[in-house]
């Protein structure tokens, strides 16, 4: 990664087609302060390369992708593209969406049309250009039909036909497979590669934002990891093993047991230096079931109290999404450390696995209580209250001195899921207060 | 004409918050409390009632239209504006493609609404008193206030009668294919 960012626009060299130098991206909070979703993001993007941005879902990735799209600006730093600044959407940059956002109301051979349209090139280039890129892309006889008349899998490829149609030389990827299913997710990766490959697609380089590690693994050239609060760079990764990739070759294992490592190296570092959870920390949001569920599958055989992260969310069916959260409150609250890749038991974690349901959440009420501060905190509000309620407005007060609005309501609803679970206390949605009353 | 004001509002949500309110006032505000002006200014100016008295009926009708204008453009995914926007849509490419074919759905729901209240308030349009000032259009609502006031039954309820059937085929032959089409083509999902 280059530091030294002066005069950047100057000093890319040829085969540089974009380059985002020292990026910083922050919202304003409505108390006055402001948060930090990107911070010194340097991303280079060459010629004929696949570049993938991997990371948890809320680490500024998407958000890095439509700076580079110029779909907005950032706070502080620059897009360059082709050596010009990037104020506002540039041709030559066309955006594959998550949801695919194509327009209903516009047939196939419409939605694929209208970048076209849009570039005032006479009719019957339109229609040949647009008719290539259906074909192209394997939408041949579906141009008169309707969104709603295909499944995700046609959708989608629809959003790639028309990105293709204008013939970017940048073509941004938003996460472009994970609305769909297994099965169709893969056939259209694989029929992407296979084009890629031909080299028959009218684009030089590709940024995919993704939070899969095998998807990231099987497509790109170079995965660039991403750390969330605040989003930035934790590491860069070539791949040089050759297309097309096999899931089940060792050194695509390695590469995925290594960007688990790169992933869990930083926050499992941080955490159990401090001594429990302070008021300020995000809470994830998770169920009791799932970190039940997941302390049950280490403690058991084959993995008897330690496990392989990669092997894990494998076995489990679990994307980082689902599994990091889980994890992370299983360490918070000492029932695991998490790192180098892997998960280990502590004892209590171990005893919780073997206990019975009234032991366990004996053993989750002391564990929540000594390590989360929130809960504790909620619990000794109500102890000290003679009517032993209280509101969920004012812990959302005092959380948001630390966080945004979203992260405190996000943080309260997980806590409660915790306290729920470990009857340390009640809590009443339609009424929106916490109790010391246990319904019954 | 209220469609692109009604976009441009509700595709910034800040104007949004703020001119949606107000539409739905203006909707519910009563065009009548603008007839003694109206009627007064017919006279003044020695005016066609035929075709003056019109805008008091649309007067009643444009909020409708306009908040549900508002309420489309700001229901519009987040990724579709930015899809335009990527591909570079812009101008009269964007109104056709993109702007008019999201809201229609939310216009047609308004003007049914504004048809509704207008149809009303062109009955009572048609024939605006004001103290000794009247001013007199022709048409059903002149005729049915005319009888009302003569006291003639039979002519009440012809030109009620006849005022039912008027709504019952409008609705059926205009609103209810319209309607469907914009549901049927334009709505998301």
């Amino acid at each position: 990664m280059p530091n030294a960012n002066f005069g950047s626009v100057d000093r890319m060299n040829d085969s540089t087609l974009l380059q985002a130098s020292d990026i910083r991206m922050a919202f304003p909070k409505p108390d006055g302060g402001e948060l930090l979703v990107l911070d010194g993001i340097n991303l280079e993007l060459r010629e004929r390369e696949i570049v993938g941005v991997l990371g948890r879902s809320g680490s500024g990735k998407s958000t890095l992708l439509r700076l580079i799209a110029g779909l907005a600006a950032p706070t502080a730093g620059h897009v360059s593209y082709l050596g010009e600044r990037v104020v506002g959407p540039a041709r030559g940059i066309a955006m594959v969406f998550q949801s695919f956002a194509i327009f209903p109301w516009l047939t196939v051979f419409q939605n694929v049309a209208l970048g076209l349209e849009a570039q005032g090139l006479p009719r019957p280039e339109i229609r040949q250009r647009s008719l290539a890129a259906i074909d192209m892309i394997g939408l041949d006889g579906f141009e008169s039909a309707y969104p709603r008349e295909l499944s995700g899998g046609m959708r989608q490829r629809v959003g790639f036909a028309r990105a293709l149609v204008v013939h970017p030389n940048i073509m941004l990827m938003d996460e472009p497979f994970s609305a769909l299913d297994v099965l169709t997710a893969e056939t259209l990766r694989t029929d992407f590669l296979d084009l890629w490959a031909e080299g028959r697609m009218p684009i030089r380089s590709v940024v995919l934002v993704t939070h899969n590690i095998e998807e990231a693994v099987l497509m790109c050239d170079r995965i660039v990891v991403f750390g969330s609060n605040p989003g930035r760079i934790l590491a860069e990764i070539k791949v040089t093993l050759t297309q097309p990739r096999n899931r089940l070759d060792p050194g695509f294992r390695e590469l995925v047991e290594r960007i688990y490592v790169e992933m869990t190296a930083r926050p499992a570092g941080a955490v159990p230096s401090r001594g429990g959870v302070g008021l300020s920390t995000v809470l994830p949001r998770t169920s009791s079931n799932l970190l039940a569920g997941l302390l049950e599958t280490v403690a058991a055989a084959p993995f008897n109290g330690s496990a392989d992260l990669p092997k894990i969310a494998h076995d489990l069916q679990m994307e980082i999404d689902d599994l990091f959260p889980v994890a992370e409150t299983l360490q918070m609250m000492r029932f695991a450390e998490v790192g180098g890749g892997d998960i280990r038991l502590t004892e209590a974690g171990v005893a919780f696995a073997n206990a019975g349901v009234d032991e366990r959440k004996r053993i989750f009420a002391r564990h929540l209580l000594t390590h989360v501060a929130l809960a504790a905190h909620i619990r000794r509000v109500l102890d000290e209250r003679a009517s032993h309620v209280a509101r969920k407005s004012r812990f959302v007060d005092e959380l948001e001195d630390f966080m945004s609005e979203e992260a405190a309501e996000q943080t309260l609803s997980a806590v409660v899921t915790l306290g729920r679970y470990a009857e340390v206390f009640a809590y009443d949605d339609d009424r929106a207060t916490f109790s010391l009353e246990n319904p019954v | 004409m209220w469609v692109p004001v009604g976009v441009w509002v509700g595709m910034r949500p800040g104007v949004a918050q703020i001119v949606q309110p107000v539409a739905q006032f203006l909707a519910a505000f009563p065009a009548n409390l603008l007839f003694p002006v109206a009627v007064f200014g017919i006279v003044t100016f020695s005016l066609r009632p035929d075709i003056w008295l019109s805008p008091l009926m649309i007067l009643g009708t444009q909020w409708y239209i306009l908040f549900n204008v508002i309420a489309g453009a700001s229901l519009m995914p987040s990724e579709l504006r930015n899809a335009a926007q990527n591909f570079q849509v812009g101008g009269w490419l964007w109104w056709r493609r993109v702007a008019l074919p999201a809201v229609l759905p939310y216009y047609v729901t308004g003007a049914i609404t504004a048809s509704g209240g207008s149809w009303n308030a062109s009955i009572v349009a048609e024939l605006a008193s004001w103290g000794d000032m009247r001013v007199e259009a022709h048409g059903l609502g002149a005729y049915i206030a005319d009888a009302t006031a003569a006291g003639d039954f039979h002519g009440i309820v012809l030109g009620v009668a006849t005022m039912s059937v008027f709504v019952v085929v409008i609705n059926r032959l205009f609103w209810r294919p319209l309607y469907y089409y914009a549901e049927r083509k334009f709505r998301l999902g």
